[in-house]
């Protein structure tokens, strides 16, 4: 444990913290820009790293997006990331009422709180299910990659039939490059720079970073209210903490939903609200300026972030599409996040659990620091940023493995991502897709050899057919309730 | 969904059905050789994962566009009046984003052929200028931009990135 903390601590872990919660709040604090922007547009940084360091930068950009979203919430009623919609609903009248930096400094505070108690429930949780999960075989672990992909319905919005071909789309991406079974090249089109497969960076940069830059620059640009000052803070850290239920509570809803797959932070945020709501004392001030009405959505959205970590760090499967990407950089780093890291590379599991919980320390200092300075951010045209980050992104697909090959994939998926985006197919599918791709065909297959092919090893299994009734549960619970809601409304008519 | 967004949203996936079928046909056969599938496991191969995605892509695409035709048929045609200057908006803004992606492209090619310095220092103010942009600190702060990302990603993360060069 000392080598853990003394490896936590060292300078350059430390650097990369910090540079990693400023561009995420940077990022997160423009309105449209999602946090996995931050983390795809950093990604290429962690090439010469060590996998720990690189894994702090990421995930300051995590935590510090899931925070920087309420500043522009706040300030301009527009939340920088869907995670602080919920914040807009009491954190801007609380700004018009002339009460700016106390929001901020409740979001901050809030954010950190959520933040940290999730990191515990991450250190206490995950070694417990590792060793749960020790236990599992190819056919338990394609089913777990079955349940991973049903988070595609949580992560589709309105249509989810389109979240199926984009994941669709993504599972066929994944298939790219020479089979892992049988070893014949696949859809290589006689390109050999695609025998290793298509880089999860090159299609992220495109899909999710340069197609976004495409659609939002020409759109009309909004901006803070002249009339709203970021003075000093008048409320104090223990006034804060007054408010202890709001947030245990809200950091409870968050630690949930962080865990299952297909839910996010914007659900833990807009839950923890209703519940923070349904228990004050004063609920006819929440959408007035409420300081609960702060507290809870700012708590709930960070708590998701270690407890999202658990399905991944543990099982293999990303808890949801901004951790698919960060699981994507694990795998480029050569790490394969599962039970078994937490037997094989204890040093290693335990360096990135820890070091969240300093990391979301750093979000307070940075915080902080910062506010007044990122304050600013909500002034600066994004059009101003479209060019640095296509500098960004060139030199990142460049330096995945110095070839212009990975520029022109990048160009090609930027219109792909384009044209998806244009015709309201959502994309986050597609990343949980390609990153579950590998994992639930190899998995797949090899459960079949072991069973002479009989489609039945996944349902004799315990553990398997467990795994797929609580999936067909979760997908069907929500029609179920629909109906049976219908019906209770119809019975009362 | 209004009718127009409706006819769009058919027409994409009328593509998208096509995509499938040819796919199936004609790009899976000629890109992944047929192997002897393991016999003693279930007849699964290469190809098996590449047809099941093309099959489910071609399905709920084929189901979303007879969704749609149903749910055009009993809709109203809504003539959606735009003005003049709206329709002119509208052309401006696709423009912009076409001409945008040309610059993108610009960008690696001048990148790959050229090298990162005459890729910088013509597109990115370009990309200022197009958008709009006319303040003289945001075009020298975006060199500086582009200037500093260089220095760290060729002299701290030691990624070769040519500033000048002749040839791909």
């Amino acid at each position: 444990m000392l080598e853990v903390l003394m490896n936590i601590f060292e300078i350059q872990n430390i650097i990369m913290m910090f540079l990693g919660v400023t561009v995420g709040i940077i990022i997160g604090a423009l309105p449209g820009l999602s946090t996995i922007m931050a983390i795809v547009v950093i990604l290429p940084l962690t090439y010469g790293m060590d996998s720990v360091t690189g894994m702090y930068l990421l995930l300051g950009a995590y935590c510090g997006g899931t925070f920087g979203g309420s500043i522009t919430a706040i300030l301009i009623n527009t939340p920088g990331t869907m995670a602080s919609a919920a914040t807009t609903l009491d954190g801007y009248p609380m700004a018009k009422n002339g009460k700016a930096a106390d929001a901020l400094k409740i979001a901050l505070y809030s954010s950190v709180f959520g933040g940290i108690f999730s990191c515990i429930a991450l250190l206490f949780f995950a070694p417990i299910i590792a060793g749960f999960a020790v236990k599992f075989g190819p056919a338990e672990f394609f089913a777990l990659t079955i349940y991973g992909l049903t988070m595609v319905a949580g992560v589709s919005g309105k249509n989810l039939s389109k979240g199926i071909i984009t994941a669709c789309m993504g599972l066929g991406l994944a298939t790219v490059g020479i089979d892992p079974i049988e070893g014949v090249p696949r859809l290589m089109f006689d390109q050999m720079q695609l025998l290793a497969g298509i880089k999860l960076v090159a299609v992220m940069l495109g899909i999710f970073a340069l197609s976004e830059c495409l659609l939002r620059a020409t759109e009309k640009e909004r901006h803070r209210d002249k009339s709203i000052k970021v003075g000093k803070a008048d409320i104090k850290v223990l006034g804060i903490f007054k408010y202890w239920k709001n947030l245990l509570v809200s950091s409870i809803i968050g630690l949930y939903v962080g865990a299952v797959p297909g839910t996010g932070s914007a659900i833990g945020a807009y839950m923890s609200y209703d519940a923070a709501k349904n228990m004050s004392k004063n609920p006819e001030e929440f959408g007035n300026g409420s300081i609960e009405g702060v507290i809870a959505p700012e708590t709930g959205n960070n708590a998701t972030t270690g407890s999202a970590l658990i399905p991944m760090l543990t099982l293999g499967i990303p808890g949801s599409a901004a951790v698919a990407v960060l699981m994507g950089a694990l795998t480029m780093q050569n790490i394969t996040p599962g039970p078994e890291l937490f037997t094989k590379d204890t040093f290693w599991v335990y360096s990135i659990m820890l070091g969240l919980v300093v990391i979301n320390v750093v979000l307070l200092v940075q915080g902080r620091l910062l506010t007044r300075v990122l304050v600013r951010i909500t002034d600066l045209p994004f059009k101003v940023l479209v060019p640095a980050i296509l500098t960004l992104c060139m030199l990142g697909a460049f330096s995945i493995r110095n070839s212009y090959f990975d520029i022109i994939l990048m160009l090609m998926f930027t219109a792909v991502g384009y044209g998806l985006k244009y015709f309201r197919f959502p994309i986050p599918p597609m990343a949980i897709g390609f990153v579950l791709g590998k994992l639930a065909e190899s998995n797949f297959r090899r459960a079949l050899v072991m069973s002479d092919g009989k489609l039945s090893i996944f349902v004799t299994r315990p553990i398997s057919l467990g795994i797929f009734i609580l999936t067909i549960v979760m997908v069907g619970w929500p029609y179920l309730k629909k109906w049976m809601d219908k019906r209770k409304k119809e019975q009362v008519a | 969904m209004d009718k127009a967004h409706l006819k769009k949203d058919t027409i994409a996936m009328a593509v998208l059905v096509l995509l499938s079928i040819l796919a199936y046909v004609f790009v899976i056969p000629n890109q992944i050789p047929e192997t002897a599938t393991f016999s003693d496991a279930g007849g699964v191969g290469s190809r098996t994962v590449p047809y099941m995605v093309v099959v489910v892509i071609g399905i709920l695409s084929l189901g979303q566009v007879i969704k749609n035709l149903v749910l055009m048929k009993g809709m109203e045609e809504k003539k959606v009046l735009l003005t003049d200057d709206e329709k002119k908006e509208a052309r401006v803004k696709l423009i912009k984003t076409l001409i945008l992606y040309g610059l993108y492209v610009l960008f690696g090619l001048l990148f790959t052929y050229v090298g990162f310095a005459a890729a910088a220092i013509i597109v990115l103010p370009a990309i200022l200028y197009l958008l709009g942009i006319r303040e003289k600190g945001y075009y020298i702060g975006i060199l500086s931009f582009a200037g500093i990302t260089f220095v760290l990603f060729r002299y701290v993360l030691e990624v070769i990135v040519p500033l000048w060069s002749i040839g791909g």
